[in-house]
């Protein structure tokens, strides 16, 4: 955990936010907040590109963070940017430039960590957040770029995705129609989305809770004063006719809007008023955690989610389900997985996070069936790297993804997974991985369960599994055969097998 | 509500410089001191045509006609200042006619028509002085008339040569003195510039003969952008109609009173202007020249003072920890401003300070404060210094301090357009320990070392961590770093000090009608916004207790039955400028008290960055309760308005005299 001075910087699609806060054991204090709005969105999501007008203003405020950085004498900071950048086709150039001329160092906040920060810092904000989750939430996170869901019931996730349905992006899209219509063009989008989302759901999973936060739930707070955690409906579909066909100018007077809030307000009210049908629930909660004063907790360690590796485990069983894995299979080969990395850490030098992602790995290492059991490693490759599991980057999903391709390419298969990109070390990883893997695959090759237990005998020029088993395991000590080459190429020491038979 | 039930600003206004005029017939003045109430009325009514006079006459040109909150038209305003106007003219001059008789009791004699030894000096003065930097200008057709600057006395002198009628005018250079002192036996003789001038003026016109010579002088609408923040309020109005600002346009005529009316006619037609703007003046024209004899007698000046030091404030960085412990709280100039100065000071040798940011609208020439600035950026600290550049008359020498500031290394920055920057805020960061501590001040009056020995103000010190982030966040507004406007602990102007007024007020009106118990006491300088008067009127029709010191211009009528008789008035007009805005409400029990750098105004409330801070330490409320009895004890420099108009406070019988001003010059309030 970080002590001292931090600063976050959020490069938003509507706005530019910085948070330099104190950290000190458990006490956080935000010293500095501050907001400059710019609608990057506007170029990224009408023209895919950020104007070089708009990269120069850009600068120019993050200059003036820069400044408040040095105020406070700050060399320990994020600067991480959002759809707003993310998307833009000129993003590196973007990024260059800022660092070029503020000295400003910008990252790229992947989706998935986006959705999942905000969705833990949601957990901890939000009262009573685990009884509603056991009867399903949709968290909604309403920002000006996407809207990002988290879709839960228990320990499970149903969907997480960001979708390019943030309020800003939708008022570009829309700016064409008559403002007098655009409400109606507004509608149809959204209920798009909820369409999209929810045919990604199993029907008989219900969801009956929703949970609104992001950058709109300033604006929301303000507009209806809520005297408790929540807002609704009713409240929400009235106060929308009636502004629904206001003009920005209008709102802004009358409502005393900001002009960047004025843009977003009636695309926020649709999208709250969409989700709230899907979940039939009468009002939403919502979430008071501010992006950017999340992202410090987050970055410093304060915002802590001690369920996550359960929630990712049970995540990654349920997708393992989806794509009709065989289940008994993929629990021999994860506790298989697990006890071979544990008995051979000597050897492999790995570290905690390496063993999540050969737990990661052993849960989706077969969906690659449910499409063909022809080129399965590759199918299983695509199928995982398409994931966007909650809190994981998009490194950890590609690692998962080449562990598991590596473990089950066969000699011959055409390589996808351009592992020339990845450094040295980790190809290294990789290696490891799979190699420990497709052992732990191989011990239950017949997925039969033949195998119960094993232990790990490391002598000085030999590694013995020695394997207690119901029957003679003839698939499984074939298939150790063929895997003991690449140990031996892994880790410089030659292993094998004996298999005991064990009576009763 | 009825438009009778406000007082014209600028009546109000006009009322506000008689009480100032007037303080040079209070005999507790020594006699140099009232001189300068004298010079000050002037002074101020100079700005008061070239600005508010100028307003009026734009708003006619434009044919807005259109009557304020009391009722009246521009051209009826117009009509109502020409009235009390000249009716203070007049009395300003027989003031001085009395005072030079105190003065000739103390041998100081004004000579207007000097003989004898004053008229040798006079004559030799002329020559030595005069005579090279004034240009005749004797009019004919290569000689056409000249354009009479503003401000500028001017002479308008009748010639004859060889039967022919000839006029000649000289117009005062800018740069020249105004009078000059003649040492004659034992007495100091005053001679007026142009009165050794009329009597010279054989010595210009050679070959002519003067037939007479008359003093004149014009004032015009002012040609500066900057003033017309003063008179925004009557400009916005009319913004929108085919309007160009008259400047230049004549204001007012002060002419002496013989001047034939064949010269005058002349002159009305060579400068434009009508009878309405002539202002007869039966003695000396401009009297702010009373500012340079003050000196002339020590001994019949105000006597020095010692200012209080705060008690237990350590002079090195301990001060920190003084400030950490117990908010620090004082008023000027009873107690000396240069612990403002100091701490600045002290802030730029310590190395654990961070960065220095502070607010300047008017500060002096060779401050202190400024020079620790320089020092602090030169050390490495960051130095942010929000400059306002659109004080009136001080523009150019805050551009001089922003280009010296900039030179050490300060980011220097020039607010927002279309709001003045009026909160007077200073911000320490500190770093202590691995943590970081803001220090605030906050004042109701200005970073400069002279006037605050002359204005009365309050000044919080505070190491609270709300008033430090708001602090914080208001600099990051001022410098174009934030569009964030919530505020925790400060209410800042434009965005929500109306607001919290109005909801102070409010909540006061509910004790009231609960039957709790309700007052409210403010102290400002003005008081002219109409929807705030109107909710003291709704709080006094409920029962809230009101009491208002008002020094300056005041638009609402007190103790009228039926719409205020809860509410009393009164201005205090003494030695030292009244300037700090304090507030209390009862809070149905829960007092609360307030210090502000705003006026009501709205311009204060709706164009000017200022600042409201709540005092919560219990020792200063108690402190600032005091104050404010006090305050409204005084029967000596007091006046209360009754409807709209002022009468002098006086002790009631068996009452002891009480001055505020002397009683806090004597008594420690903190």
């Amino acid at each position: 955990m970080r002590s001292g001075l931090f600063g976050i910087i959020n490069i938003g699609a509507s706005a530019f936010r910085m948070v330099i806060a104190e950290f000190r054991k458990n006490e956080v204090k935000e010293l500095e907040y501050l907001i400059k709005p710019l609608r990057l969105g506007v170029d990224t999501f009408s023209q895919g590109y950020i104007s070089l007008e708009h990269v120069k203003q850009a600068t120019e405020i993050l200059s003036n963070f820069r400044r408040k950085l040095d105020e406070y004498r700050i060399d320990d900071y994020r600067a991480l940017c959002t759809s707003g950048v993310r998307e833009a086709r000129n993003k590196d150039f973007f990024i260059d430039y800022v660092r070029i001329h503020s000295g400003v160092e910008l990252e790229v906040l992947e989706p998935s960590e986006e959705v999942y920060i905000k969705y833990v810092s949601a957990r901890s904000d939000v009262p009573r957040f685990d009884e509603m989750e056991k009867q399903g939430v949709v968290f909604a996170n309403i920002a000006s770029g996407n809207v990002t869901l988290s879709i839960t019931k228990g320990d499970r996730v149903l969907y997480s995705g960001t979708l390019p349905y943030g309020s800003l992006r939708l008022r570009q899209m829309f700016v064409h129609v008559p403002f007098l219509k655009r409400y109606k063009a507004f509608d149809q989008y959204v209920d798009n989305m909820v369409k999209t989302v929810t045919a990604t759901i199993d029907p008989g999973e219900k969801v009956s809770c929703l949970i609104g936060g992001g950058s709109s739930i300033n604006l929301m707070l303000r507009l209806f004063n809520p005297r408790g955690d929540s807002i609704s409906k009713r409240e929400l579909t009235e106060f929308y006719k009636k502004v629904r066909v206001y003009s920005r100018p209008e709102l802004i007077d009358e409502l005393k809007l900001r002009e960047d809030e004025a843009a977003v307000l009636v695309p926020t009210l649709s999208t709250y008023i969409h989700l709230l049908e899907f979940t039939k629930s009468d009002r939403f909660y919502f979430s008071r955690s501010d992006f950017p004063v999340t992202l410090a907790e987050f970055y410093s360690g304060r915002l802590k989610d001690p369920g996550f590796s359960r929630r990712v485990k049970t995540t990654l069983m349920g997708i393992a389900e989806k794509y009709r894995s065989n289940i008994p299979h993929v629990k021999k080969v994860v506790r298989f997985s697990l006890a071979l990395f544990t008995s051979l850490k000597d050897i492999h030098s790995l570290t905690k996070s390496d063993y999540r992602i050969l737990e990661a790995a052993a849960i989706l290492h077969e969906v690659g069936y449910f499409i063909d059991t022809k080129d399965v490693a590759q199918n299983s490759y695509f199928i995982i790297k398409s994931l966007a599991i909650p809190g994981w980057k998009r490194k950890t999903t590609q690692l998962v993804a080449l562990t598991v391709y590596q473990m089950g390419r066969l000699p011959g298969d055409k390589d996808v997974s351009q592992m020339d990109e990845l450094t040295v070390k980790e190809r290294l990883l990789i290696n490891k991985l799979s190699c420990i893997l497709k052992t732990a695959n191989a011990l239950d090759a017949g997925k039969n369960e033949l195998i119960t237990d094993f232990t790990v005998d490391i002598r000085e020029n030999m590694i013995i599994i020695d394997a207690r088993t119901s029957r003679e395991p003839f698939v499984e000590l074939a298939a150790f055969e063929n895997q003991k080459r690449m140990f031996v190429e892994t880790f410089g020491i030659p292993i094998d097998i004996r298999a005991r038979v064990t009576y009763e | 509500m009825s438009k009778a039930n406000f007082i014209n600003r600028e009546i109000s206004w006009l009322s506000f410089n008689e009480r100032v005029l007037t303080e040079a017939l209070d005999d507790r003045n020594p006699l140099m001191e009232k001189l300068k109430f004298v010079a000050i009325f002037s002074s101020n009514m100079d700005e008061f045509f070239m600005v508010r006079v100028a307003g009026l006459k734009d708003q006619v040109l434009a044919g807005y006609g259109k009557a304020d909150a009391s009722g009246l038209s521009p051209r009826e305003q117009l009509r109502e200042i020409n009235k009390i106007a000249h009716g203070q003219t007049v009395l300003q001059q027989d003031i001085f006619k009395k005072l030079k008789s105190s003065l000739r009791r103390h041998r100081i004699i004004f000579d207007p028509k000097p003989s004898g030894a004053a008229a040798d000096i006079a004559e030799n003065i002329f020559v030595d002085e005069i005579m090279s930097v004034i240009t005749p200008v004797t009019l004919d057709p290569a000689h056409p008339f000249p354009f009479i600057f503003n401000k500028r006395i001017s002479i308008i002198v009748q010639l004859e040569r060889d039967g022919r009628q000839w006029r000649s005018l000289i117009m005062l250079p800018e740069n020249i003195r105004r009078f000059f002192k003649a040492r004659i036996g034992g007495d100091t003789v005053i001679l007026m510039t142009e009165d050794i001038i009329k009597a010279n003026l054989a010595r210009l016109y050679k070959g002519f003969s003067v037939k007479g010579s008359w003093v004149f002088r014009v004032t015009r609408n002012a040609d500066l952008d900057v003033q017309e923040e003063e008179a925004a309020d009557l400009l916005r109005i009319i913004q929108d109609s085919i309007y160009r600002r008259n400047k230049g346009a004549v204001t007012r005529v002060e002419t002496e009173p013989d001047m034939p009316e064949n010269l005058l006619a002349f002159l009305k037609k060579m400068i434009a202007f009508n009878d309405n703007d002539i202002f007869t003046v039966d003695g000396t024209i401009d009297l702010t020249f009373l500012f340079g004899l003050t000196d002339l007698k020590p001994s019949l000046q105000f006597p020095p003072f010692k200012k209080f030091e705060l008690l237990g404030v350590p002079p090195d960085k301990t001060i920190f920890d003084r400030i950490r412990e117990k908010d620090l709280f004082f008023y000027r100039p009873y107690y000396s401003f240069s612990l403002v100065s100091r701490l600045i000071a002290i802030a730029a040798g310590d190395p654990n300070v961070l960065a220095v940011k502070m607010t300047l609208y008017r500060t002096n020439r060779d401050s202190s404060i400024l020079a620790s600035l320089v020092r602090a950026a030169k050390s490495g600290k960051q130095v942010s210094v929000v400059v306002e550049l659109k004080a009136r008359f001080d523009e150019e020498r805050n551009i001089g301090w922003a280009r010296n500031l900039e030179e050490a290394g300060c980011i220097v920055t020039y607010g927002i357009v279309g709001l003045k920057i009026h909160a007077k805020c200073l911000l320490i960061v500190r770093r202590e320990g691995d943590s970081i501590t803001r220090y605030t001040h906050v004042a109701t009056g200005n970073y400069n070392e002279i006037t605050a020995d002359v204005y009365t103000d309050a000044d919080l010190i505070t190491a609270d961590e709300r008033v430090g982030r708001d602090a914080a966040q208001l600099f990051n507004y001022l410098m174009g770093y934030t569009e964030e406007k919530v505020w925790r602990r400060l209410f800042v102007a434009p965005f929500n000090l109306r607001e919290q007024l109005v909801r102070l007020f409010d909540e006061e009106i509910a004790f009231a009608k609960g039957g709790r118990p309700s007052r409210v006491v403010m102290k400002m300088n003005s008081l002219i916004d109409e929807p705030l008067i109107r909710k003291m009127y709704e709080a006094s029709a409920s029962g809230v207790k009101i009491d208002l010191i008002v020094r300056g211009i005041c638009g609402l009528k007190a103790g009228v039955k039926g719409l205020s008789e809860n509410i009393s008035v009164r201005s205090i007009v003494g030695r030292f400028l009244e300037h700090p805005r304090i507030f209390y409400f009862s809070g149905g029990g829960s007092e609360r008290f307030f210090i502000s750098s705003a006026d009501m105004m709205p311009r204060n409330l709706n164009w000017r960055v200022e600042l409201m801070t709540e005092i919560t330490d219990g020792d200063i409320k108690e402190s600032l309760r005091l104050y404010l009895k006090i305050s409204l004890a005084d029967n000596t420099k007091a006046w209360i308005l009754k409807g709209d108009k002022y009468l002098k406070a006086k002790p009631a019988p068996g009452e002891e005299p009480l001055s505020s001003q002397e009683w806090f010059l004597k008594n420690r309030l903190v």
